[in-house]
């Protein structure tokens, strides 16, 4: 194989992490839009929020991706149950549900599941209220929250220590 | 030879939908109809990964810490379902008492059982036992308005409940040990309150009569 074909594997190897956490986030925004009858609200600047979060070092988070929803279908066909099992089915099994909040009839409800690994955790939060929804995404790294569980206002000199 | 990569693929299967089904939570398909009368349902579920993944957060060299990290990398989940009301008889005791029945088998029994004439809090803690050893527990606190049931899998000692009371929304607790098989577990809101009384049925009278 040469070189060219090597590298072209390389960064299609690289990627793939990185679109399968896309593709759980994108799955659970279409299952919203496919039961609401809806397209997610564009929000200006978030993509550059984002990136400054990012570039200013969120302790023992990454991988931040929000989706906001904005009047959503009343007449949507199912019931809240209908909906948890359609979010849960399109995350897959490594995903667990871990908390779980709801409300009596169509009320405010929340929903975060869990996706961890030996270093870090994938976390989705899912809230609805009110025709109104947010699908959250975010990656905690384990060595990062220990460091900030143990010693909440001093991350930053023990990162430069570190290094 | 076809037959042996479906038949690796059977063995590799069975053990783990084994495993799953061990570590069902005991109040899944109980609650439903609690739920549909609850103005508000919280679940928390915490499988064998989740806690493996939260244990790794406890310090091994801090005494507290590394007692409770010896407790919950053994234990195979904890679940907790509270249910609030938004008035009196929105939950009935019979639907408590369809709770109760799933715990009325060989292997539950009722340790504590506490009881508030004052506040009309009640406390219910269940352990399962197989053979000599605690594999299991479940609380049940109900109070007028809110219902929470707490379950906690895995082999767990009477003394390690002390050790998690005050989290999970499991009541503080003092547990003595007194020889062999005679665990007594004693509510610390009892010496508090005078109005609250309690069973502590043994291993002679694992049921307790007024359940």
């Amino acid at each position: 194989m040469s070189r060219r074909g090597i590298e072209i594997l390389l960064v299609i190897a690289l990627a793939v992490p990185c679109f399968a956490g896309d593709r759980e986030f994108k799955s659970v925004v279409s299952a919203i839009e496919a039961n609401y009858n809806t397209k997610h609200v564009r929000v200006p600047l978030l993509g550059f929020a984002t990136f400054c979060l990012h570039a200013a070092g969120t302790p023992g988070t990454s991988g931040l991706k929000i989706a906001v929803f904005d009047h959503l279908n009343d007449s949507a066909d199912s019931t809240p149950y209908d909906f948890e099992r359609k979010v849960t089915a399109s995350l897959g099994g490594n995903w667990r549900p871990v908390v779980r909040v709801r409300s009596h009839g169509n009320g405010p409800f929340t929903l975060i599941f869990a996706n961890a690994d030996e270093n870090k955790m994938k976390m989705m939060i899912v809230e609805m209220q009110s025709h109104q929804a947010t699908v959250v995404q975010v990656t905690l790294k384990e060595s990062d929250i220990r460091k900030w569980i143990h010693d909440p206002g001093n991350l930053e000199s023990k990162d430069k220590d570190d290094e | 030879m076809r037959r042996i990569p479906i038949l690796a693929m059977i063995l590799a299967i069975v053990p783990a939908a084994v495993m799953a089904a061990r570590t069902q939570d005991w109040s899944s398909g109980l609650t439903a109809k609690l739920e549909a009368k609850a103005s508000k349902t919280v679940d928390v579920s915490l499988d064998q990964s989740m806690l493996k993944f939260a244990c790794q957060f406890l310090d091994p060299k801090d005494q507290d810490q590394a007692k409770a990290k010896k407790i919950c990398s053994n234990m195979q989940g904890i679940y907790v379902h509270s249910f609030e009301f938004e008035k009196e008889g929105d939950y009935s005791e019979q639907d408590l008492n369809e709770v109760r029945a799933s715990l009325k088998g060989p292997a539950w029994t009722r340790i504590v059982n506490v009881k508030s004439k004052k506040d009309g809090e009640n406390v219910e803690v269940y352990f399962k036992k197989e053979g000599e050893k605690f594999t299991g527990l479940v609380v049940i606190a109900t109070q007028p308005t809110s219902l929470t049931f707490v379950n906690i899998m895995g082999p767990i000692d009477p003394e390690d409940l002390a050790k998690l009371g005050g989290q999970f929304g499991i009541p503080e607790m003092e547990v003595t040990h007194d020889g062999k098989d005679k665990d007594k577990t004693k509510d610390k809101a009892k010496e508090k309150d005078k109005d609250k009384t309690q069973d502590e049925p043994n291993d002679d009278d694992p049921k307790g009569d007024d359940l």
